[in-house]
């Protein structure tokens, strides 16, 4: 006959097991989701300060910050649609109204968040580079007029605290590898770029920087493969851009981008043109205001133009751009309200 | 049964104390929403306003409200300036009570604005140039300094909450 | 007979006693799981309160920012001669601004900057005037939160600074 006192405390214990288990369970459970949350909710924190960041950059002009990250780091993509955004963890958030130029992955504890006006002449938009100070960036520049040219201007508008190597292309040939995980090279001139044997097996991204045209360069072993190319106007601004870009099509997404802001900031400065002729007009001052002018800087179906009609639109903008500058400084000696 | 009665009435008295505890936690917990956030654009607010008043015309031959304090504190209220019927001072203080009444009397904000100089004394001149009611509790204030020929006027600002 | 009573009494007694153990557990858990479901119920509610706090802080600073992100734009700003003077409106390109922002396009561009929102610039003194820059506005809404800021609105032709007021009524 079984004991009964032995058959309770058996059960008091099982009772105790059991009831401790599902204690335990939920208490795990709970923790286990908090973390989760906890998780999505820094990504979602990191994206935001990082949008709230690139806002102002964009306000204000030729900044450059240098911004800490957590190791999750940041993620810049653009699809073919020009949806572009950037991403931390499950956390995505889209440029926007902001046109940024980055790295697809951003991993270093820094990061250097560089903002450069757009003028034609007047300031369209900040353009924002996003540098990663553990990018090893490399100038190659051969003995071409274009590549001293270049030399020159990057020296004066890349801040310091973005560090690029410059050499020529015997350098280059000797250079050592430094360990670093990616190394971006932009080979300025009309000679053929190549990979020095140091550099083979390596994680490398090569741009060729020539006066009509921007190539972006695949690696695959120990040759190049020109996967896309773009013809563009030589504009300091554009080269940057194209620099600092993933791939050609986070540079073309950014140039259509700048056009649409361009489209609605010279239609402003029109109609602020046509009011000021009024305006001046009636006080019988003669001031001729180049209100076509403005509105050659319109360009229309930006998001459908091909490659070429890219090149075109940017050249341009940039030969109004120049006359532009002319007609200003004619109102500013005729003392009118100038244009800008 | 007693035993297991004063068991109960031990686990009756842990709720009970809880209960009470948490009640106590939800009312201290229970603060007005936001406060620090909203005084500090109040700060930026005063301060935004100062800059802006000093800048602005006066329509008054082409002349600033900040230039025309500037010559209101310079001449000691002799300005040779005229603006229709006022002299700088009078104009000055017509725009700026004004202009305190539609940003901040017409929303119905209390504020307090005064001039000073270093000592912290109101020139002789300028001690009309009091407008509103000093804040009866907290409040925020921000000052513009206002340079002229003889020293520096400060004109003070504070948004009561 | 008198055993068998005495024997069932015993099981009796003794079944009580194992049940009244069992019943003991079972209410100390029971107090148990309605202390957790108290304090759960605080945690969670105190999070809600917390996140309603955190959005109208997030949202009054929203507000606050999409005010000062204004003054930057190329569109509207005080740019010339290569001087840019700060917290202030080019008067002829608010009127320019308010014309350009009732088409549809350029109110969907401006959407991601603005978000639901209207904004407007008051021209105060000496002249009075006012200009709608932005009017997107949702048929419902939770919540509205409205910002204020005096800034300048230069006439160029004038070579004159204006004190205005900028509004901004931004919906949630």
């Amino acid at each position: 006959m079984i004991d009964n006192k032995g058959f309770a405390l058996q059960f008091h214990w099982l009772f105790i097991l059991i009831a401790g288990g599902i204690i335990l369970v939920f208490f795990f459970s709970v923790a286990g989701k908090q973390k989760a949350l906890s998780d999505e909710k820094l990504s979602l924190s990191l994206v935001q300060s990082m949008d709230a960041i690139f806002e102002m950059a964009g306000a204000g002009e030729g900044t450059s910050q240098v911004i800490p990250l957590p190791k999750n780091g940041l993620g810049f993509s653009c699809t073919g649609t020009c949806d572009c955004f950037v991403q931390s963890g499950s956390a995505r958030k889209s440029f926007g109204n902001n046109i940024i130029f980055s790295e697809d992955e951003v991993k270093a504890p820094e990061v250097i968040v560089w903002s450069l006006p757009w003028k034609v002449p007047f300031r369209v938009v900040n353009l924002i580079f996003v540098s990663d100070p553990e990018t090893r960036k490399i100038f190659v520049f051969d003995d071409s007029p274009f590549a001293k040219d270049l030399k020159d201007k990057l020296a004066e508008i890349i801040p310091d605290n973005i560090i690029f190597e410059q050499m020529s292309f015997a350098e280059f040939n000797s250079v050592s590898f430094d360990g670093s995980d990616l190394t971006k090279v932009f080979f300025v001139g009309n000679s053929r770029p190549f990979i020095p044997s140091a550099f083979q097996g390596k994680n490398i991204e090569l741009l060729s920087i020539n006066p009509q045209v921007l190539a972006f360069y695949d690696v695959q072993g120990s040759s190049l493969v020109p996967y896309d190319f773009i013809k563009y106007p030589a504009d300091i601004t554009w080269i940057l851009a194209a620099m600092f870009s993933a791939d050609k099509n986070m540079f073309v997404c950014g140039l259509k981008s700048a056009l649409q802001r361009l489209n609605l900031v010279a239609k402003v400065f029109s109609d602020r043109a046509m009011f000021l002729a009024e305006k001046t007009d009636e006080m019988g001052l003669e001031c001729a205001y180049p209100v076509d002018e403005l509105d050659d800087l319109i360009t229309e179906n930006v998001v459908g133009l091909s490659d070429d009609d890219l090149f075109s639109s940017i050249s341009r903008i940039n030969s109004v751009r120049d006359s532009l500058v002319v007609r200003n400084d004619q109102l500013i000696e005729r003392s009118c309200p100038e244009l800008f | 049964m007693r035993k297991a009665q004063s068991e109960m009435l031990g686990l009756v008295l842990i709720v009970l104390l809880i209960s009470v505890g948490i009640l106590i936690a939800i009312v201290i917990f229970s603060k007005p929403i936001g406060k620090e956030v909203r005084y500090e654009q109040e700060g930026f607010f005063a301060a935004n306003f100062l800059s802006t008043l000093v800048k602005s015309d006066s329509d008054c031959r082409g002349r600033s409200v900040g230039e025309l304090l500037q010559d209101c504190a310079e001449t000691h209220g002799n300005s040779a300036i005229v603006c229709g019927e006022r002299d700088s001072c009078g104009q000055a203080r017509f725009l700026i009570s004004n202009l305190l009444d539609v940003v901040f009397s017409e929303r119905g904000v209390k504020f307090y604005f005064t001039i000073s100089d270093r000592e912290g004394n109101t020139p002789d001149s300028l001690e009309d140039f009091v407008f509103g009611e000093p804040c009866s509790g907290e409040f925020e204030s921000k000052t513009r300094p206002l340079v002229f020929n003889n020293g520096v006027i400060y004109l003070k600002l504070d948004i009561c909450h | 007979m008198s055993g068998l009573v005495l024997s069932c009494f015993r099981l009796l007694n003794t079944m009580k006693k194992a049940q009244m153990r069992v019943l003991e557990s079972v209410a100390v858990l029971i107090v148990f799981f309605i202390l957790m479901v108290i304090g759960s119920s605080v945690y969670f509610g105190m999070q809600n309160s917390k996140l309603k706090k955190d959005r109208v802080v997030f949202e009054d600073s929203e507000a606050l920012r999409a005010l000062v992100k204004l003054q930057s734009l190329p569109e509207l700003d005080c740019s010339f001669a290569s001087a840019h003077t700060i917290n202030c409106f080019d008067l002829f390109k608010l009127q320019a601004f308010s014309n350009l922002t009732k088409s549809e396009s350029a109110q969907e561009f401006y959407y991601p900057l603005f978000g639901d929102a209207v904004i407007s610039v008051k021209v105060v003194f000496p002249l009075e005037r006012n200009f709608t820059l932005y009017d997107v506005h949702p048929v419902e809404f939770k919540s509205l939160v409205r910002k204020t800021m005096p800034v300048l609105v230069y006439d160029p032709v004038l070579s004159r600074y204006y004190f205005g007021l900028s509004e901004l009524i931004k919906y949630a």
